[in-house]
């Protein structure tokens, strides 16, 4: 395998605000140009022993975009956001995070990234405010700063009126939420979200869709995984397939669906009651598909309905349903 | 948030996280009442004792202390609390760390700008903080044997500095525990171990070269450096006297001193030794391993997720 290029040799600055010793930010060569990309991967791989969880896994998430990774059980998602998240070392390949490297400068990354676990664990005895303190002091965010952006960010999550209330005894959707301020106490510029909605109720769902692309209009760049496709498809403005550890496709929900759907399927109904689904590439496809139909003289059509494809159609097309 | 607390919050927001859910819970005050009740009790049963000594010395006459009464008092609180401490720690701290993944808040904890030192310490601190407030709230007790007279302030601040700084060793030691293991159950067992193995482990060392001279003809007292690691010889050191009094029996500390760090046979000849000093240097290396085993786990990012 041939190793990324890679960038260019960081400069050593002290970042005022926090003391912290920063390189400044660098970035690949963007896949699109013009595309200024937040984050980079370039043929990330790793390796557990015999397993390969994540293989030459290549992407550019646009500044602004919600980007939504899908990929069964066990695909590499959290393998990728773990390694994006500064948990984790690539066995091969590099990444680039707001401009710095996960791996060699992580400090400068969690800056600027506020990471949400698939899993909120809760503090017992603390309230939904001072978890939030909690954790902006963690991120050293000033104190002069918490009596606006504690109520600002329960406001947002709609917990201002929780904010007294023990962490321990909100509901599942509403730790989500509490967990989705957590992430967004030091104002990161990137937001990466594994499983999000997991266990959440249908309301609580769409509430969560809709804080997310009201983030998206603040100016927040947000990485998501989800088994929820057809949320995907309505939030995000790029999507990655990703399956054994390998990406399968990557673009807009529309272009994979076209690139990948190889434009669309028929289904058709005969008189004698069975039912068959024709992949077609074009309308002249299409057209020439049913003149040759029609002219069977064995069977007769009595239905010919083009199918629309959504996401959860191209999942299943495109993928196997691989178990490492 | 009153100035003192804001300072915690800004020192370490995980110390100050630590010890407020710790004010919020009754955990810490029924321990603490626990244990000074049996400490008082000690106390009481320790004054009684050494009444008893006098009474039997002076024939069943008048009731009253021997000279070394203040010291037997002293000695026996503090070893009684050296013990609750030593048994209490470990199931304190083991769990800081370890608790933390169990609960899945160290990941959201590990990606802000803390870092590991900063967890690390946070955790440190809160564990010690419960050592330190034991020690504090059990000074009157340890200050009323000092009425009673033989035994010096500098011995009994000498003892409770030593017993503290031992405390704060196994706190960090269990923090360190449950920073290297993934379970706390296993965390918890290992610090146990290592508390047993402290104390029980360094005597039978001891025990196996005093055969071992003996049986080569070898008659003169046996090296006291297998038990520098023993927590209780180190606070005996510090807290125990050699006394030439014959008497009277000797506190725990003293004989535990006399036993180990005396020069001739009946150990009445003090070895000049700072040796308290050594034991908590032994304890603190050990430690300081374990320290930095703890802290390699809590690198981030890792080769693998733990």
């Amino acid at each position: 395998m041939s190793l990324p290029p890679q960038p260019a040799a960081p400069i050593e600055v002290l970042d005022s605000g926090t003391g912290l010793s920063i390189a400044s930010p660098v970035s690949f060569e963007a896949l699109q140009p013009g595309v200024e990309a937040v984050v980079s991967a370039r043929h990330l791989t790793k390796v557990y022993g015999p397993l390969t969880a994540l293989h030459d896994f290549t992407i550019d998430i646009p500044r602004g975009s919600i980007y939504g990774i899908i990929g069964p059980n066990g695909a590499g998602k959290s393998t990728a956001f773990s390694i994006l998240a500064t948990l984790l070392q690539p066995t091969a390949g590099a990444a680039l995070v707001c401009g710095f490297d996960p791996t060699s400068n992580p400090k400068a990354v969690r800056k600027r990234m506020g990471y949400m676990p698939d899993v909120m664990g809760v503090y017992e005895r603390l309230t939904v405010a001072e978890y939030l303190q909690f954790h902006a002091a963690a991120y050293r965010v000033p104190r002069s700063e918490w009596a606006s952006l504690v109520p600002g960010l329960l406001e947002l999550v709609d917990l201002d009126v929780k904010a007294n209330s023990l962490v321990d005894r909100l509901s599942r959707g509403m730790k989500q939420r509490l967990s989705l301020a957590r992430a967004m106490v030091h104002d990161p510029e990137l937001l990466i979200l594994d499983e999000p909605a997991s266990g959440l109720d249908p309301r609580a769902r769409i509430e969560f869709r809709q804080l997310l692309v009201a983030l998206q209009e603040m100016g927040k760049t947000i990485l998501i995984s989800s088994h929820i496709l057809a949320e995907l498809q309505q939030m995000c403005s790029d999507i990655a397939v990703i399956e054994a550890g390998v990406l399968l496709a990557s673009g807009s929900p529309d272009s994979i669906i076209h690139q990948l759907g190889n434009g669309r399927s028929v289904k058709v109904s005969f008189d004698d009651g069975t039912t068959e689904t024709f992949s077609v590439t074009d309308t002249a496809d299409q057209a020439s598909l049913l003149r040759r139909l029609v002219n069977d003289d064995e069977r007769t059509v009595v239905e010919f309905t083009e199918l629309t494809t959504d996401l959860e159609g191209l999942f299943l097309q495109i993928t196997q349903g691989i178990v490492q | 948030m009153s100035a003192f607390a804001a300072a915690f919050q800004n020192l370490n927001p995980v110390f100050d996280r630590e010890l407020r859910q710790r004010s919020r819970s009754g955990r810490s005050v029924i321990l603490l009442s626990l244990l000074l009740t049996a400490l008082t009790g000690i106390l009481y049963v320790a004054h009684l004792a050494v009444t008893q000594e006098s009474r039997n010395q002076f024939n069943g006459g008048q009731e009253m202390v021997t000279n070394t009464a203040g010291a037997v008092m002293f000695e026996s609180v503090l070893f009684v609390e050296l013990a609750l401490l030593l048994l209490i720690i470990p199931g304190i701290s083991s769990g800081a760390i370890s608790g933390e993944r169990d609960r899945q808040t160290l990941i959201p904890l590990q990606v802000t700008l803390l870092g590991r030192f900063g967890i690390f310490m946070g955790k440190v601190g809160a564990s010690s903080s419960f050592v330190l407030l034991l020690i504090i709230a059990s000074a009157p007790l340890l200050a009323i044997p000092y009425l009673l007279g033989g035994i010096s302030l500098t011995r009994i601040m000498l003892g409770i500095v030593t017993t503290l700084l031992t405390g704060i060793t196994y706190a960090t030691l269990g923090v360190s525990c449950s920073a290297f293991f993934r379970r706390t159950q296993t965390a918890t067992l290992m610090s146990y171990l290592i508390v047993f193995l402290a104390i029980f482990g360094s005597l039978v060392i001891w025990v196996v070269i005093n055969i071992v001279r003996s049986a080569q003809g070898d008659f003169s007292p046996a090296p006291s450096w297998p038990m520098l690691i023993n927590p209780f010889v180190g606070v005996a050191d510090a807290a125990g006297d050699f006394t030439n009094d014959f008497s009277s029996f000797p506190g725990p500390f003293s004989g535990l001193k006399q036993g180990f760090f005396g020069d001739n046979w009946d150990g009445r000849i003090a070895s000049n030794q700072p040796n308290w000093l050594y034991s908590l240097a032994v304890q603190i290396t050990f430690t300081g391993a374990w320290v930095v085993l703890g802290l390699r786990k809590l690198r981030l990012p890792q080769k693998e997720i733990d």
